[in-house]
């Protein structure tokens, strides 16, 4: 009984902590060009933390706010005050996490073969202009189509 | 058939009530108070912009809990018809016209611009561009961000946003046709059903639903009162039914009559009217009990001199005083005259032919004590004298509305969370589009911190001295410098084809435009009116400005006043005048006795004013008591009889249920009503047990 109880505590305790290895493919409108990337993302209960291969920089979402740390310093940027970036990574940690609920709020939800695309609303449309997602087990891919021209997609790898 | 000509009378006109829908006429809103003016009218229509139908929900604690809440209170919100989230979304053409006059509407952050490396800021802007995380979001028009940037004042948190030191808030529109008192019922009532303990909303139509509820259950409870004093004193000591309903129905018919006149010639009527005018209506109660108690209608026909004295006598004052320009007066002195006269009319000339015969009763005994009338005299001179001296006014008409003390808590939290700076709304109008922006530009340039949403748009004569202040910029060499520099770079070559070109046409805007905009604008006659939220400390200098007007009901109510008060004051002089003159006339030698009856309630209501803060319905009801009175004055120095008496304490305690159970309301502008009438009738009570009188002549 005491082993089960263990187990069941080692269990609950990681239920919410979980490690993806992603690819970025970032289209940059003002150099009509394409930057890729590799990195993890690590998602632990109301925070995600963002690492680049080849790059000393670790970025820290939590409670609205992104630390984003080198080996020289730390510094914390109010999301607020970055919308567009904000809702990526809720975006990001909504889709990771199933959340439906949450992406009704910002989103008018399409789901047609397997792909759901979401419609921005409010003062998102401001911002985005779509964005679209396959997920089964883990996620194929997340594109996000900004107003401005950007276009990033992020593809899970597998470990 | 004459013995039923009253209730013949009252079908007829609760009839034609319902058939031309008075109900509909009768507003609970304090503003029908205000005279009918372009102020009222800019007042309504400030009531009716869209922004000023805000439903604001808060809940309590930032954890995870209260945000489930409040996320499950806007799901059941939204399925309220009428209500819809609050759109920040910006139309295109706004977002095109703010690009357009990009260097016009912002502020140019001149050490940088002086200071500018191109080829450097790029270099920079590419590296930044590259190196970012997932997204980028890049200015075209400014990319290397010259203007300077407003700090964003609001506070968010999980999508929410976040009211300091309290919760989460959550902000929903009412839809625009949503204007009347039954759709704002209907929705209050939705919102009140799903609200939960954690869970506090404000919307300003709350005031207009709780606050009319709040007045028609306090008239209800009042009517309920009166009709019961009323009851028990015709029921219980005259023991006459017939007497009791013919009664009762003259006066609701007279009541009927008058509600009916003035909503034809005014298209609503306060509720404060009404409740005034059917408490006045309560005075003709002394004209049946002097014919009854003088045996009047017994007879078929007999013309009681007193009674036509004195209505002739109250009627005049009324007439009088309806010379006055100042709505709330005018109103219920015209309902005063119409419902006096049909009920003298009634009592003077149908109760005789329908006959009622008198019970004989006992009243009182005697009473011993009685003071010498010049005593009365010389002490309410004396009173009046030095009551008079600290009388305080208070013409702010909100002071006579309901107190909503919690509804007040609520929008002061609100306020308080919002606008720290604490600021006042006031209108702004002019006679074209570029005039209105141009105004606001003025009122900026008195108040920095003054804010309106046509802070977002440019007068002609603002773009012109711009434009002279970019041209002596470097920004026309930064532009040339970006071109040249991009041809060696990255980026696309056309990438920043717009980028600090700042050579665009004068704005020209039409209203249509603005509405798509989301300015708040609104077509005001061939006007254009909008307005401005300005810091208290500037808010009566902004006010001396000929296009700015005030939304206080209070600066209305009072401007309105204070140009009627000259003419008000005469009007109720000449009105004491004339009362003081009929009562000498009438009364001779028993002149003092007669003018105590008007000396000494004045005295005994000037003496309680002196310490309270003084309204328009106490001096108003000052002038009904002094009406009254000389209804006394004249009968009881003309016969001091039992039978006078017993008709002045039955019209006093009548007086009272009409007029003194108002002192038992909650809403200030009854309460009023009701302290100086209470006041008023028990210095007549003292003056009819008390005062020692010479024999009164008999004859006129």
């Amino acid at each position: 009984m005491i082993k089960f109880i263990l187990l069941l505590s080692i269990f609950m305790f990681n239920i919410n902590a979980s490690t993806i290895n992603f690819q970025e493919e970032k289209y940059i409108e003002v150099i009509d060009n394409t930057v890729f990337k590799k990195g993890t993302l690590d998602f632990k209960e109301n925070q995600i933390t963002l690492k680049y291969k080849n790059s000393n920089r670790v970025l820290i979402y939590k409670e609205d706010n992104l630390t984003i740390k080198t080996e020289e310093d730390t510094q914390t940027i109010d999301l607020n005050k970055q919308i567009a970036l904000k809702i990526i990574f809720l975006l990001i940690e909504a889709i990771h996490t199933n959340d439906l609920q949450t992406l009704q709020e910002h989103f008018k939800i399409n789901k047609t073969n397997k792909i759901t695309t979401l419609n921005p609303l409010g003062s998102l449309t401001n911002y985005i202009e779509e964005v679209e997602y396959k997920k089964d087990k883990k996620l194929d891919f997340l594109t996000i189509k900004m107003t401005n021209g950007n276009i990033t997609t992020i593809r899970e790898l597998n470990d | 058939m004459i013995k039923y000509f009253n209730y013949i009378l009252f079908t007829i006109l609760i009839t034609l009530f319902f058939v031309f829908n008075i109900n509909n006429k009768i507003s609970t809103n304090i503003n029908a108070l205000l005279p009918q003016s372009e102020n009222k009218e800019l007042l309504q229509e400030f009531l009716s912009f869209e922004s000023n139908k805000k439903v604001l929900i808060a809940v309590k604690g930032l954890d995870k809990k209260s945000l489930e809440e409040l996320k499950e209170f806007e799901r059941n919100i939204q399925k309220i018809s009428g209500i819809k989230k609050e759109n920040n979304i910006q139309p295109k053409s706004f977002i095109q016209y703010k690009d357009k006059y990009y260097f016009y509407l912002n502020e140019i952050n001149k050490n940088k611009t002086a200071s500018l490396d191109v080829k450097e800021e790029l270099n920079s802007l590419y590296n930044s561009i590259v190196n970012s995380f997932i997204t980028i979001n890049i200015n075209k028009i400014d990319p290397f961000e010259l203007v300077k940037q407003k700090e964003v004042q609001i506070n968010i948190k999980n999508g929410k946003l976040v009211l300091e030191d309290y919760g989460y808030i959550s902000i929903y529109s009412l839809n625009k046709d949503i204007n009347s008192l039954n759709t704002y019922e209907k929705i209050y009532d939705e919102i009140k059903n799903i609200e939960t303990k954690n869970i506090t909303t404000f919307s300003s139509i709350y005031y207009f639903v709780e606050n009319s509820r709040y007045i028609k259950n306090d008239v209800n409870k009042i009517v309920l009162l009166a009709g019961t004093l009323l009851i028990f004193l015709y029921f219980f000591i005259l023991r006459n039914v017939s007497l009791l309903s013919n009664t009762l129905l003259t006066l609701a018919s007279s009541s009927l009559f008058a509600t009916l006149i003035l909503t034809f010639i005014y298209e609503e009527i306060s509720l404060f009217v009404l409740v005034f005018g059917l408490s006045i209506s309560t005075i003709a109660i002394d004209y049946m009990f002097h014919h009854y108690f003088h045996k009047n209608y017994e007879k078929e026909s007999a013309f009681n001199k007193e009674v036509f004295l004195g209505f002739f006598t109250t009627f005049s004052a009324f007439f009088i005083l309806s010379f006055c320009n100042f709505l709330l007066i005018e109103q219920i002195t015209r309902f005063a005259m119409v419902s006096l006269l049909i009920s003298y009319v009634i009592f003077a000339f149908v109760y005789p032919k329908i006959s009622f015969k008198q019970k004989d009763f006992k009243l009182f005994n005697q009473n011993k004590i009685s003071i010498k009338k010049f005593y009365f005299f010389a002490i309410s001179i004396l009173v009046l004298f030095f009551s008079l001296q600290n009388i305080n006014l208070d013409f702010d008409i909100k002071s006579l509305d309901y107190n909503n003390k919690s509804l007040k808590e609520k929008e002061e939290f609100f306020k308080n969370k919002f606008d720290k700076n604490r600021q006042k709304t006031v209108l702004i109008k002019a006679s074209n589009i570029n005039e209105l922006i141009l105004f606001n530009e003025k009122i900026k340039g008195l108040d920095p911190l003054a804010t309106s949403s046509l802070d977002k748009l440019l007068s002609k004569e603002k773009f012109e001295r711009t434009y002279k202040n970019l041209e002596k910029s470097s920004l026309k060499e930064i532009k040339r410098s970006l071109d040249k520099e991009l041809l060696n770079t990255s980026f696309k070559k056309d990438s920043f084809i717009n980028a600090y070109d700042y050579e665009v046409n004068k704005p020209s805007y039409s209203y249509e435009q603005l509405r798509e905009f989301g300015i708040i604008i609104k077509q005001y006659k061939n006007e254009y009116i909008s307005y401005i939220n300005v810091s208290n400390n500037k808010y009566e200098r902004i006010l001396d400005e000929d296009f700015i007007y005030s939304l206080s009901l209070k600066t209305l109510f009072e401007k309105n006043l204070q140009k009627e008060l000259e003419k008000i004051i005469i009007l109720g002089l000449s009105s004491l005048i004339f009362i003081t003159l009929i009562i000498i006339f009438i009364t001779k030698s028993k002149m003092i006795q007669a003018l105590n009856f008007l000396l000494f309630p004045s005295a005994l209501i000037f003496l309680y004013l002196s310490f309270i803060p003084v309204n328009i319905l106490h001096i108003f009801m000052f002038f009904i008591i002094l009406s009254i009175s000389i209804d006394y004055a004249i009968y009881s120095s003309k016969d001091n009889s039992k039978q006078t008496n017993k008709a002045i304490i039955f019209s006093a305690i009548s007086s009272f249920a009409g007029f003194g159970v108002l002192i038992f309301s909650d809403i200030n502008s009854l309460f009023s009503i009701g302290s100086v009438a209470t006041l008023g009738i028990f210095a007549i009570l003292i003056l009819i047990f008390f005062q020692k009188v010479a024999n009164a002549s008999k004859s006129l």
